[in-house]
């Protein structure tokens, strides 16, 4: 069944996005639960949109963040939305790249969902930057190639435009051309979200986040949300659909996705667990005490519970026990990692920051203190709390993803694709 | 070349503050902003008593970390070697806040990022630093590493002297003499 990108431009795109949100009577009653779903994700997505303008306008005062806690929660999510995008071209390749079949009928649903989270997550980025339209001029007219935050920016603006083209390829069905864009594209993802990891990576004064573990981490999280978003899609494709024989396929396709996502997230649970290791058995007093706030202090519950039980243990367990293959536990499996993913991001951004560099823990035990005061300069913890309008645009930004997905690949006519042998 | 310098004496400074008052209104340091401050460090167990007493402020490294984590080349090194914000290329991505050891980096309400900038508008004129003119007890000197007859390079070559953080290895043009 060709499709053509002229679909897009059809004027049944406007009603068929229209039909995606209007309830009627003849619904059964789960599609009608899903509308609804929909219509409220609509209106958190324009809650999302109002708070965003309104922080474009008032700057950095409607932002928790300080001069002491300059990155928060907007620049996690951003990380979160990009780390998804970059997942789902990873484990899509396998299909449409790497020829590995049982992926293929995810092809175009995973890459019209990475450019939606992609474009969502510049979307966020924008508004937690001072000056986000200035960014666009001066990384052209003033690039510094040292800076990761350039590469970061250049790499993404490729690798946007190569999965876009993917896209069209993919839609067109034309399958060589798909083929070679989209192994750049897996380069392009790669070397882009390697290099977020590196933004973090190369800050020698922030002892948390430096060295060369940060762009591997990223990348192996990236697997987790990319595998695990792909479930969630195949997923509700069956729960809201009714086709018999995709229900069959999806089934295999999901089983399969699922031994993926044991995979990736045993390789986060290798990694954090040598990240605790490294970083309780000192060296650096302040990553050692960043180290102690997530497994006993302030970020206890945020780690252990969010990170550590429903992000990685819960879901592991669930994939490697005898449940595995049944679609409900797989579809929660896959929910789970999501959720936690976006905590891994918070403590990783904000526990980066959580002590002040200006404390001083000499080996005699030396007390300093400044004038004006810095603050938590006595204990060096600095606390931060997002604001209002900070928490709308996370949460409009995630009901945005959700419902352009829905109703994208609805116009796109994505969902009904069958694997091409 | 010029490579300029500051050095704080610390057994002329007692924390004062005039060189913070005087910063703030020199540079019109916004509320929440601060350019420069004092510390006062004090260690040993008595009756071995020590206490260290400074002005602070961004150290102008050679290696200033800030300078590559800027993506538009906003913040640079200017006459010699002065570590500056340009106003007109921030974007306001703060990565150079991250990246200061020294914290010596703030958000102008404006949106742009802002620091101490040796009063490179005084410099310029042949004057020296605001926080330099007003120290009561003349614990800062200001002045050029490479011009020998200078009042910095004599007290460095007869005074031992030490950098904030040396771990970072930022090669500071802020010292103090001990």
């Amino acid at each position: 069944m060709a499709l053509n990108i002229t679909t897009l431009f059809n004027e049944n795109a406007l009603s068929l996005a229209g039909g995606a949100l209007r309830v009627s009577p003849n619904d059964p009653s789960h599609i009608r639960r899903g509308k609804r779903a929909l219509q409220f994700l609509l209106v958190m997505s324009l809650l999302g949109a109002t708070a965003g303008i309104y922080v474009l306008f008032t700057g950095h005062h409607a932002l928790g963040t300080t001069s002491e806690i300059p990155w928060g929660v907007l620049i996690s999510t951003y990380v979160f939305f990009v780390v998804s995008s970059t997942g789902l071209c990873l484990v899509s390749s396998l299909g449409h790249v790497f020829g590995f079949k049982t992926f293929l009928p995810i092809a175009k649903r995973a890459i019209f969902f990475a450019l939606v989270t992609l474009l969502i997550g510049f979307g966020v980025i924008a508004t937690e930057l001072e000056r986000p339209f200035r960014l666009a001029l001066m990384a052209v007219i003033s690039p510094n190639f040292s800076a990761p935050i350039w590469w970061m920016g250049a790499l993404y603006g490729l690798y946007m435009v190569l999965i876009s083209a993917e896209l069209f390829f993919l839609i067109k069905e034309d399958h060589r051309r798909a083929r070679i864009v989209g192994a750049i594209g897996v380069i392009a993802a790669i070397a882009a979200h390697s290099n977020l990891g590196a933004v973090f990576g190369l800050l020698h004064a922030r002892p948390f986040w430096y060295g060369p573990l940060m762009p591997i981490y990223f990348i192996a999280s990236a697997l987790v949300c990319g595998a695990a978003i792909l479930m969630l899609i195949v997923y509700f494709t069956d729960y809201f659909g009714n086709n018999k024989q995709l229900r069959d396929e999806n089934q295999n396709l999901l089983q399969s996705l699922g031994k993926l996502l044991a995979l990736f997230v045993g390789i986060v649970i290798f990694f954090t667990i040598w990240k605790i290791i490294v970083g309780i058995s000192g060296g650096h007093y302040h990553k050692s005490d960043v180290m102690l706030s997530l497994l006993v202090g302030k970020l206890f519950f945020s780690f252990w519970g969010m990170e550590m039980l429903v992000g990685l243990l819960i879901p592991f367990g669930i994939l490697m026990s005898s449940k595995r293959k049944e679609p409900g536990y797989l579809a929660a499996a896959a929910a789970l990692p999501m959720i936690g993913i976006f905590f891994v991001r918070y403590n990783f951004v904000y526990a980066g920051q959580m002590f002040s560099l200006k404390r001083v823990v000499g080996k005699f035990g030396e007390q300093i203190s400044y004038s004006p005061p810095f603050k938590g300069q006595s204990s060096g913890f600095l606390p931060y709390t997002p604001s209002l309008a900070e928490m709308g645009i996370v949460v409009g930004a995630i009901s945005a993803a959700i419902l352009a997905y829905v109703i994208g690949s609805r116009i796109l006519k994505l969902r009904e694709e069958v694997s091409h042998d | 070349m010029t490579r300029y310098a500051m050095v704080c004496d610390q057994r002329l400074c007692v924390a004062c503050n005039a060189c913070v008052v005087a910063c703030n209104n020199e540079n019109g340091v916004p509320e929440g902003g601060t350019r420069c401050w004092t510390a006062q460090v004090q260690s040993g167990k008595f009756p071995n008593l020590k206490m260290e007493t400074r002005s602070e402020r961004c150290n102008h490294g050679e290696n200033a970390p800030c300078v590559p984590a800027c993506p538009t080349g906003a913040s640079h090194h200017s006459d010699g070697g002065i570590v500056l914000v340009a106003k007109d290329k921030c974007v306001g991505c703060k990565a150079c806040i991250v990246a200061c050891p020294y914290e010596a980096r703030y958000i102008h309400p404006e949106g742009h990022v802002e620091k101490c900038t040796f009063c490179i508008h005084r410099v310029r004129n042949g004057k020296k630093p605001a926080c330099v003119t007003v120290c009561p007890t003349d614990a800062l000197t200001f002045g050029d590493l490479d011009d020998r007859n200078s009042k910095i390079v004599k007290l460095l070559e007869s005074r031992q002297s030490k950098v904030l953080r040396p771990e970072e290895h930022t090669k500071p043009r802020y010292l103090l003499l001990t």
